[in-house]
């Protein structure tokens, strides 16, 4: 081969050489600059979020407390739905007392509230004691109903005096227990 | 030196020499745009691996922060849910009123010569009403004793809890020769 065909050919191999690494290295720039602005607009977008990891754990850590507090909440005031449990636990403590009940009346159940979303909704079973007790018995009674550890309402109390019996007083209590039901 | 070379040969090797020295130059430059090249494209290779890297490692993030925010609205969601329900149960349990205190409060309160014949509290009506009874022992002015037992209850125990005191229906009788007088309080619960 002569000289100046030998340098046509390293000219032109040259030439494609510089114009394909031109091609691959400006595409590939371009990807990689493709690259940068996707990390910059995705950056931007976590900006948004601030800092979530914290605010997660900060949240997680309120509603496990608060979710203790509203079960232990929950134990305190809801009784079981059958009546007979509370009926049970108030004769319990009237039998500790010697007190005898002249009658226990139930009343319609009322609802309180309801709660749609977490499908419950919790009602008020009423009950009325009658009773002819001195007035420290009816202050134990009324002592240990209201230290109960569950909730007890006491909705009325009517204590009247017999003429004839000024130290035995005829005393109606109307008492309230509630309930939680599942729609 | 002298040149003893025609002007034809001279021109020759002079033409000889420029071609060498571009196939020199033109193999330089391809060997050293093979090494530019061979470099930037490792360069560029690197930098688009680091890049790609950085972007997968934000897209997780990213991914990760969407469903936190998620997470976020549903635990803030459970959180007011929770808070309303606590709110609500402490207002149905709350007691104004711990009546076994309340009862032997007023126990203490009363004076010897005093006593209840009935009592009645209604939580709906918010009020605490007792009709009692005072009995002159020891000839005084039943009418002061009970103005001052009225204003005296006020500063007692047992009014904690109650808005007023309003006396009310005071009848004066006479029973065995003892002075005796009916009257209402009522009572309002705050």
């Amino acid at each position: 081969m002569r000289k100046d065909q030998l340098n046509l050919l390293l000219l032109v191999i040259l030439t494609i050489a510089i114009a394909a690494e031109g091609y691959f290295s400006f595409s590939r720039v371009k990807r990689i600059n493709k690259l940068r602005e996707d990390i910059k607009k995705i950056k931007n977008e976590l900006r948004g979020f601030g800092n979530y990891r914290e605010r997660l754990k900060d949240l997680e850590d309120k509603s496990s407390l608060w979710q203790k507090k509203t079960r232990e909440k929950e134990q305190y005031i809801f009784w079981e739905e059958d009546i007979s449990f509370f009926i049970k636990e108030i004769t319990n403590i009237a039998k500790l007392l010697s007190i005898e009940f002249f009658s226990i009346d139930s009343h319609p159940v009322e609802e309180v509230s309801s709660f749609p979303d977490l499908k419950i909704k919790i009602l008020k079973i009423p009950l009325s004691i009658s009773m002819q007790e001195d007035f420290f018995k009816l202050i134990d009674f009324l002592k240990n109903i209201e230290n109960f550890n569950k909730f007890v309402k006491i909705e009325n109390v009517r204590i009247s005096t017999q003429q004839n019996d000024i130290y035995h007083h005829r005393i109606n209590i109307s008492i309230s227990v509630l309930v939680k039901r599942e729609i | 030196m002298v040149n003893l070379l025609t002007r034809e040969v001279r021109e020759k090797v002079i033409k000889k020499k420029r071609e060498f020295l571009l196939t020199q130059i033109l193999v330089f430059f391809l060997l050293f745009w093979g090494l530019f090249s061979s470099a930037s494209y490792f360069l560029l290779n690197f930098w688009e691996a680091k890049n790609k890297k950085i972007l997968t490692k934000i897209v997780g993030d990213r991914e990760e922060a969407t469903k936190a925010s998620h997470k976020i609205d549903s635990l803030n969601l459970l959180l007011k849910s929770l808070q309303e329900r606590y709110k609500l149960y402490t207002q149905l349990s709350s007691c104004k009123i711990l009546w076994y205190k309340k009862l032997t409060e007023l126990q203490e309160a009363l004076p010897d010569e005093m006593w209840i014949r009935n009592l009645y509290f209604d939580i709906s009506q918010g009020k605490l009403s007792l009709q009692a009874s005072l009995i002159n022992l020891t000839n005084k002015n039943l009418t002061s004793f009970l103005g001052k037992f009225v204003n005296d209850l006020k500063f007692t125990s047992f009014f904690k809890g109650f808005r007023e005191v309003l006396l009310s229906r005071v009848r004066r009788r006479t029973h065995d020769e003892f002075e005796i007088m009916d009257f209402n309080l009522d009572l309002v619960l705050k």
